[in-house]
């Protein structure tokens, strides 16, 4: 499993809006370092962990022991910072994530392979304005106070993927995710915050051809974030505000209280892949439903307020390599329809929050590589068309944006002897949007990456330096992103 | 093979059954409309039950934070769109100084739906109270060091005439279940646990005047606290009167003239940083009282010989414990002010009392005793 590997997919937050956002989409493909420090060019660009097959496109974890080519260990470390005022209201002034981990990959038998990483996080928002969840953008409700402070977060993330073929023809397989992360801010009112994510990943694998491949998947996910208040030093009695939608709020004054959002869901995903020499074409459909629960802990509990998620997403992605030359042509597309809905406890009847939104995406990339020079040049383009509501009944505020977003990306890399190699790439989104139409408007994102690898004996080390930058044309305003990564890996 | 996709059929079909979810609602939110007629049921200026034009209506909400005011139009009429769903309290107001007469008239709706509700408000004719509370200050300045001392009283003579308090009594209410909700509303009396009289004998002395639209400052102590609890603290030097337990450990200031308790309960008149209430009465009343249930002893001062009545609380619901009937006190004060924030509550308008104080008084970011904000 190669996802959640680059800087920025490693923090807390993305995971938890990786569910939301992106919910149900699978792994990223540029999740790879070699990807990552190429642009993020992940359309027409060969890569060990941007295959076009059910696990690293789909990830179906029943295809893990097919796909295995041999065993490895990785000992990584990661820090990235994004800081700047060009964010949403809520977001943190400067965002430190710092994490340390390993994982590794082995073949338990002819029939069986495993895949395992884990790694321990701290998530540090700093200048945290009045936000006390831990993604408070995750539904409609949320709750403040009124004061600036910096949490931290701590804790474990794990991950494991586990095949068995079961003839020729079959296979399935297992996963599981799961972190856990506790926070503090440390200014009044001192809440701590719990969370919590769990999602299982279960595969099914049919080859019916040799050149065909049926996937089908099933995900099982909870996600709970507990914010809880025990008082402060200074005596004070604690104040918050509970936000439903950002019109409708009230105020709670207590010495001790806890919130606690409970998200649950499924996803079913089916996988088509064919494989020939010279094409590879994966398509994956998938629906997803998740429900989140949001409660005040009283006696009896006292429900705040209620959000649901459906999403229909369809994605293919396809790479054509001509005959006699090193040149690799891809394309992509993407249909998603998201529809997410919230309504308050006693007023079952009425609609509070309406937040449908679409996007259509189409895409193409190219690779080409020089020998013997070992010059490698990748290219992408993707056109997203969004078409986004933001309906706030409460509040009477009504968002809408229907909007095309341009992706370009290059990347270049120089390899030598299969010793070494060293890495550029630019990646530039020329609008970036959130699914709440809170973010900026007219924010372009500049990402300038470089990296480089070196291997002796059994060891290869892999580096990644990154730096960000949101822009936006009616303003000084910026945010940028500055991170770094590094592997050792030993293989086996 | 086939038993494989069997497999497979079954759970997806599980699957999308179990992820149905709910339905989404049709009715959107923010749709409520409210039209609300105001009459008059006084009979004071006609005998006809007429609508009353430019009354105060003050709306809020016990669901959420909302409160709004508006103007009834000539006709007493008044329509409120756009509303969330919610419960609402609805206070009409319209004060007449030739009468000194207050109409006041309440109401609680709840909106869930786009159809206009349609009500009418009945006004009715209350007297204005001569001696009301116009601040509490009680929840203390400095958290570090739990330091409440600075609290105080402050008393308003809404009459055009001076008023003479010798013998009346200041009260802290019972804060425990002594009494039952329902038998709270049943008898005829308070229950108060501190109680502190005026000098003097009530209509034979005339000791401690009030003059007309003056206030009085009665303080826990009266010294300066900021020597000793901080800048968020009160100086209290300038108070009119202080609370006086010579029996206890408490401060005196020789220059402020004291009221003395009438029980031995406690050090000195401390009101609850929470949650308490406090009344004025004349004095010509009281008994002693014990309750097997909680130590006392405790005291009955009745009904009607209480002049005014204010319970607050920083934390309020429909199911909060009450220490004050009602009839002397409809609503809380004080909703979300916190303990040590060195704030207080106030009348809104000094004489302005419609014996519901959430209505009647509003938090103060700072004390202002002897004067209103």
């Amino acid at each position: 499993m190669e996802r959640c590997r680059t800087v920025k997919s490693y923090c807390f937050v993305a995971a938890a809006s990786a569910i939301l956002l992106a919910a149900w989409a699978p792994p990223a493909k540029s999740d790879e370092i070699r990807t990552s420090a190429m642009g993020n060019c992940s359309i027409g660009l060969e890569d060990r962990a941007n295959r076009i097959d059910p696990y690293y496109y789909g990830r179906n974890p029943a295809y893990l022991g097919s796909t295995f080519d041999r065993a490895w260990v990785r000992f990584i470390f990661s820090i990235d910072e994004q800081k700047g005022d060009l964010k949403r209201p809520y977001d943190p002034h400067l965002l430190n994530t710092t994490f340390v981990g390993f994982e590794g990959r082995k073949r338990l038998s002819d029939r069986q392979a495993a895949s395992g990483i884990f790694k321990y996080e701290r998530l540090w928002q700093r200048e945290q304005w009045h936000s006390l969840e831990f993604d408070q953008y995750n539904d409609p409700f949320y709750i403040t106070d009124l004061t600036t402070g910096d949490i931290k977060y701590w804790g474990p993330a794990m991950s494991v993927d586990y095949s068995l073929r079961l003839s020729p023809k079959a296979a399935i397989g297992g996963g599981f995710d799961y972190d856990i992360s506790t926070g503090l801010k440390d200014y009044y009112t001192r809440p701590q915050i719990e969370h919590n994510y769990a999602q299982g990943n279960i595969g099914l694998l049919l080859q019916p051809r040799r050149e065909w491949l049926l996937g089908l998947v099933v995900r099982p996910m909870r996600i709970q974030n507990r914010t809880s208040f025990d008082g402060t030093n200074e005596g004070y009695d604690l104040i918050i505000r509970r936000y439903y939608g950002d019109g409708i709020y009230d105020i709670r004054s207590f010495q001790s209280y806890s919130m606690t959002e409970v998200m649950k869901g499924f996803e079913i995903g089916v996988q088509n892949f064919v494989t020939t020499d010279r094409v590879k074409v994966g398509t994956i459909f998938s629906y997803g439903n998740a429900e989140n629960s949001i409660s005040g802990k009283t006696s009896p509990p006292e429900q705040i307020g209620y959000w649901q998620d459906k999403t229909v997403d369809f994605r293919f992605l396809a790479r054509y390599t001509p005959e006699s030359t090193p040149l690799v042509l891809g394309v992509s597309g993407r249909s998603m329809n998201r529809d997410g809905w919230a309504r308050r406890p006693r007023f079952e009847d009425v609609i509070l929050y309406d937040n449908p939104m679409q996007l259509r995406s189409a895409g193409a990339g190219a690779s080409y590589t020089i020998q013997p020079a070992g010059l490698t040049i990748a290219a992408d383009y993707v056109l997203n068309s969004y078409d986004i509501e933001a309906s706030d009944y409460g509040a009477n505020d009504f968002r809408a944006q229907e909007f095309l977003q341009n992706v370009g990306r290059l990347g270049v890399e120089y390899a030598a002897y299969n010793v070494f190699s060293i890495r550029g790439g630019v990646e530039v989104t020329d609008y970036v949007a959130d699914r709440w139409l809170k973010l900026p408007v007219n924010t372009d994102r500049y990402r300038f990456t470089a990296g480089g690898s070196y291997a002796w004996h059994l060891w290869q080390v892999d580096a990644l330096i990154l730096y960000g930058r949101d822009t936006q044309n009616d303003t000084d305003t910026q945010r940028r992103d500055l991170g770094g990564i590094i592997w050792f890996t030993r293989l086996e | 093979m086939k038993r494989l996709l069997v497999i497979i059929s079954i759970a997806c079909a599980g699957a999308f059954m179990s992820s149905c979810g709910l339905d989404k609602p049709d009715i959107a939110e923010g749709r409520c409309v409210l039209v609300l007629q105001a009459v008059d049921t006084s009979g004071v200026f006609t005998e006809d039950w007429v609508g009353v034009a430019n009354a105060k209506v003050e709306i809020t909400s016990s669901t959420f934070a909302y409160k709004n005011i508006f103007a009834t139009d000539d006709m007493g009429r008044i329509v409120l769109e756009g509303l969330p769903s919610g419960d609402y309290y609805i206070q009409a107001s319209m004060r007449n100084e030739e009468r000194n007469l207050l109409l006041t008239g309440q109401k609680k709706k709840n909106l869930r739906s786009e159809a206009a509700v349609k009500d009418t408000l009945f006004m009715s004719g209350v007297p204005m109270s001569p001696l009301v509370i116009n601040e509490i200050y009680y929840a203390g300045c400095n958290g570090s060091s739990f330091y409440f001392y600075d609290q105080f009283v402050e008393l308003y003579n809404s009459t055009n005439d001076t008023l003479y308090l010798d013998g009346y009594i200041v009260c802290r209410s019972q804060q425990s279940e002594v009494l039952t909700a329902a038998q709270l509303e049943t008898v005829d009396f308070a229950l108060a646990y501190y109680v502190y009289q005026f000098p003097g004998s009530r209509g034979v002395t005339h000791e401690c005047p009030i003059g007309p639209g003056e206030y009085l400052v009665l303080a826990s102590d009266a010294v300066d606290h900021h020597y000793y609890g901080g800048a968020l603290c009160v100086d209290l030097t300038n108070a009119d009167y202080e609370f006086f337990n010579a029996l206890k450990n408490d401060f005196d200031n020789p220059r402020v003239p004291n009221l003395v308790p009438i029980t031995s309960t406690g050090v000195d008149f401390s009101l609850n940083l929470g949650h308490t209430g406090v009344f004025v009465a004349t004095g010509e009343e009281y008994t002693f009282a014990e309750y097997p249930s909680s130590p006392g002893p405790f005291v009955q001062v009745p009904l009607r010989t209480i002049l005014d009545a204010v319970e607050y609380s920083g934390s309020q619901g429909p199911t909060f414990r009450r220490y004050l009937t009602l009839r002397i006190d409809a609503g809380l004060g004080g909703n979300g002010l916190t303990r040590y924030s060195g704030q207080s509550i106030e009348r809104k308008t000094p004489g302005f009392d419609s014996n519901n104080s959430s209505f009647d008084f509003e938090n103060l970011g700072a004390p202002t005793p002897g004067y209103s904000h």
